[in-house]
């Protein structure tokens, strides 16, 4: 079973991203609502990706992401930005700091499972 | 997706989408209110751009298009001014109530899945708003800062940082470490107490500095404040301060980051959202408990009674004691918890005020106060379309065009007063203006040529006050007529006495109306006279009781088949509930009557029992199919002594009694 953290503050989109990849076989999801709640879930149990939002309030995206990937125990969890369009310097920067790819949002279910698969599988 | 899911995730977006859109309007009326938009703090404007934002990406995914497509021309216009590339105007923000206030209606048709409505009016006034030039930015980027930070900076901490650098504030990084098992608790305890001295620009957990049980932040913070000011403030946390640029010293004190928790924090993070049906549930489990609670009590008490106030029963006379002390505790607690403060429904009234203005081409200001006032959620809810109803009152009949407040000696601009206070268990909403006030000569006039008054009689003037709230009094003609207020005000008293509410006017020819809206806080647990007739027991909801009254039966008259009595300056017509519900009244002769005066505006009446049992708290739940339907009957509740007893609709039997729709006894 491969395990996705889903970090966003909005509840809806959650929803939609667990739905979207629960439809996979061998997929379970947790739920992070904010940056603070996604650093808890870190040591809590082992993951296998992250999916995350950049504009969050008090710990961002970018930041979930440089955290990662400087932590000697999580920098080799892949991660994914979810993120609206609009803000493509913030989503570069993601990139650059280590996330492994970017799906715009609103997202194709179809290209956020398949992102999903591709980032697994490397 | 599965069916319940798309419903659980549209109802999720609904609740979303409410939070988001009050957090908008929130933050217009707080640019509204500064005395120069355009110097409005930074995080004003970031909660907007975010707000705005997030509806854009969760209506995105829900295939919303109308309501992404505008609140993505709210963002745009939101991430400009927020860049600083976009002054905050007036009109900007005019242009913006207007957009959020389309959004929320485009929400509610794509959810409903209604066509939505045509919102291009106000998108090409975002578009137009869009055309100014955004000013070109200077990037200026002070010397000093960790590299790592500024790889981590998003587009608009970059953008806060050239700011802090702009206006040549001190800038400084505070390290800090936590535990981690309540490092956002202690976090935003540093963070709140750091923002009472500056900007935190970022907030970057760096993993350098975890050890295996705990988390190291980094805050990057533009401040006035000197080292020295910052280091006093910051004295009580362990925290490294280094001012950048300069160098660094570290905050000596000792203390560990375990000792340091005590302190209350407020985090975002710590609160949540529960559907009010689930607080319903538990608020219903506890009416149970409340009346478990009466039974041990009255065990107790009868058990003293017998063997007196000794050995067991006297311990569980206690015992139910204490058990009532905790039980009211937590009952509290979850009421609490339903409460919100009334300033949400101020904000509603405060855009309708301004847009019906425009509308009427008159200038209005709106004061509020008590606005941190707390009311049931389903109470705000409910109360929002009177509220409104006579707000439009106000401004369409009481507030006078400009030309007449001139030529009488007013202000042009006319005031409308929202006032909210709690009374016991009562919060009194007031709807003041300064207009023209009632005329009540041609409101008695009305009366007359509609024959709800009868020639001759002589009238007070509450009595004739209360003609406004009887069904069919006015109409478009008597309005304008009269330019006075009527439109509809029996429907605002109708839904106010469903809620166990009272309206009552006050009014002054030429100096303004004061409608004083009095609710029971909450509608779940609610406090009830039990009254007796014959050897029936039923509750009367207290807010809707004026007064109690006893009376000699011979102040009894018929006045057409009507038994009514006078009341000091006004006549009350009764009700006699033994005959209502026909039922033997007790064989305690009957030269006393018991009244209990329940009024619904300058609407009373007289309910007459045949004795008060006293007063208690009951929940109400609604009857089974039987009783359903039968009028006068809100539902029934439980005592103490396990018995179940009906509690009376009084708007319910105040509307029958004189809409004469209830074949109710008449005097022969």
């Amino acid at each position: 079973m491969k395990r996705v953290l889903i970090v966003d503050d909005s509840a809806t989109t959650r929803a939609l991203i667990v739905a979207t990849i629960e439809e996979m076989e061998g997929f379970e999801t947790i739920e992070a609502p904010n940056g603070f709640e996604a650093l808890k879930r870190l040591p809590q149990q082992r993951l296998d990706l992250i999916v995350t939002d950049i504009n969050m309030p008090d710990i961002n995206g970018l930041e979930i992401v440089h955290f990662v990937k400087h932590h000697p125990q999580y920098k080799s969890i892949p991660l994914i930005i979810v993120s609206t369009e609009g803000s493509e310097d913030d989503v570069k920067k993601g990139l650059e700091l280590g996330a492994s790819a970017y799906v715009k949002k609103p997202f194709e279910p179809d290209v956020l499972r398949s992102t999903i698969r591709q980032v697994i599988k490397s | 997706m599965a069916e319940r899911r798309k419903d659980d995730t549209l109802r999720e977006f609904l609740a979303e989408s409410e939070e988001l859109l009050e957090t908008l309007h929130q933050n217009l009326r707080v640019i509204e209110q500064s005395p120069d938009p355009s110097s409005v703090a930074p995080e004003t404007l970031n909660a907007m751009f975010r707000s705005a934002h997030t509806v854009k990406g969760m209506s995105g995914v829900m295939g919303f298009a109308a309501v992404s497509d505008l609140s993505h021309s709210l963002e745009d216009v939101m991430d400009r001014v927020r860049m600083g590339k976009l002054a905050m105007s007036r009109s900007l923000l005019d242009a913006l109530g207007d957009a959020v206030d389309m959004l929320g209606r485009l929400i509610a048709s794509s959810s409903s899945g209604q066509p939505p409505a045509d919102a291009e009016v106000v998108l090409q006034r975002l578009r137009e708003a869009m055309t100014v030039q955004p000013s070109a930015v200077l990037m200026e980027r002070p010397l000093g800062i960790d590299q790592e930070i500024l790889k981590v900076l998003t587009e608009y901490e970059d953008h806060r940082l050239q700011e802090n650098v702009k206006a040549k504030n001190y800038l400084y990084e505070i390290r800090a470490h936590f535990r981690f098992d309540d490092f956002d608790k202690a976090l935003s305890k540093l963070t709140t107490k750091v923002q009472s001295a500056g900007e935190v620009i970022t907030t970057l957990p760096s993993s350098g500095m975890s050890s295996k049980d705990g988390i190291g932040f980094t805050l990057l913070v533009g401040s006035k404040c000197d080292r020295e000011g910052l280091a006093q403030l910051l004295a009580d946390e362990v925290v490294e301060l280094v001012a950048i640029g300069g160098q660094e010293f570290a905050l000596s004190k000792t203390l560990a980051p375990q000792e340091n928790e005590a302190v209350s924090a407020r985090s975002l993070s710590q609160t949540i959202r529960v559907d009010i049906a689930r607080l319903d549930g538990l608020l219903n489990m506890l009416g149970e408990l409340v009346l478990s609670k009466a039974v041990i009590a009255q065990i107790a008490k009868d058990l003293m009674q017998v063997g007196g106030c000794l050995g067991p029963a006297m311990e569980l006379h206690k015992a139910a004691q204490s058990l009532e002390h905790r039980v009211s505790g937590l009952q509290e607690g979850l009421i609490e918890i339903r409460m919100i403060p009334v300033a949400q429904l101020f904000d509603r009234s405060i855009r309708a005020i301004k847009k019906i203005a425009r509308d009427l081409d008159k200038e209005i200001q709106v004061i509020t106060s008590g606005e941190e006032t707390k009311l049931d959620k389903s109470m705000v809810e409910s109360i929002a379309d009177p509220l409104l109803h006579l707000i439009r009152n106000a401004l369409d009949h009481g507030i006078e065009s400009k030309d007449d407040r001139r030529r009488s000696g007013k202000h042009e601009v006319g005031t409308i007063h929202l006032s909210a206070a709690q009374k016991g268990n009562t919060v009194v909403i007031t709807v003041a203006d300064d207009g023209a006030g009632i005329n009540l000569a041609k409101v008695y006039q009305t009366a007359l040529a509609k024959k709800l008054a009868v020639p001759d009689k002589e009238y007070s003037q509450k009595e004739i006050i209360n003609f406004l709230f009887q069904p069919g009094f006015s109409t478009a003609e008597t309005v304008t007529e009269m330019s006075g207020r009527g439109v509809g005000l029996d429907v605002v008293a109708r839904h106010l006495a469903k809620l166990n509410g009272l309206v009552e006017v006050e009014t002054e020819l030429g100096r303004g109306t004061r409608f004083i809206l009095t609710l029971p806080i909450t509608l779940v647990i609610i406090k009830a006279l039990i009254v007796r007739v014959g050897f029936q027991i039923y509750a009367i909801p207290i807010s809707a009781v004026s007064e109690s009254v006893m009376a000699d039966h011979r102040q009894v008259v018929t006045v057409g088949r009507r038994h009514v009595i006078q009341l000091r300056d006004h006549t009350l017509a009764l009700l006699r509930l033994n005959e209502l519900f026909n039922v033997a009244s007790s064989d305690i002769p009957q030269d006393r009557l018991y009244i209990i005066v329940v009024g619904l505006a300058e609407k009373r009446l007289g309910l007459v029992v045949d004795a008060i049992e006293g007063q208690q708290e009951i929940v109400i739940k609604s009857v089974g199919a039987m009783l359903q339907g039968i009028p006068g009957i809100a539902g029934a509740t439980e005592l103490g002594n396990r018995k179940t007893i009906l509690v009376l609709d009084v708007g319910a039997l105040i509307e029958e009694v004189v809409g004469q729709k209830m074949s109710i006894p008449l005097a022969a």
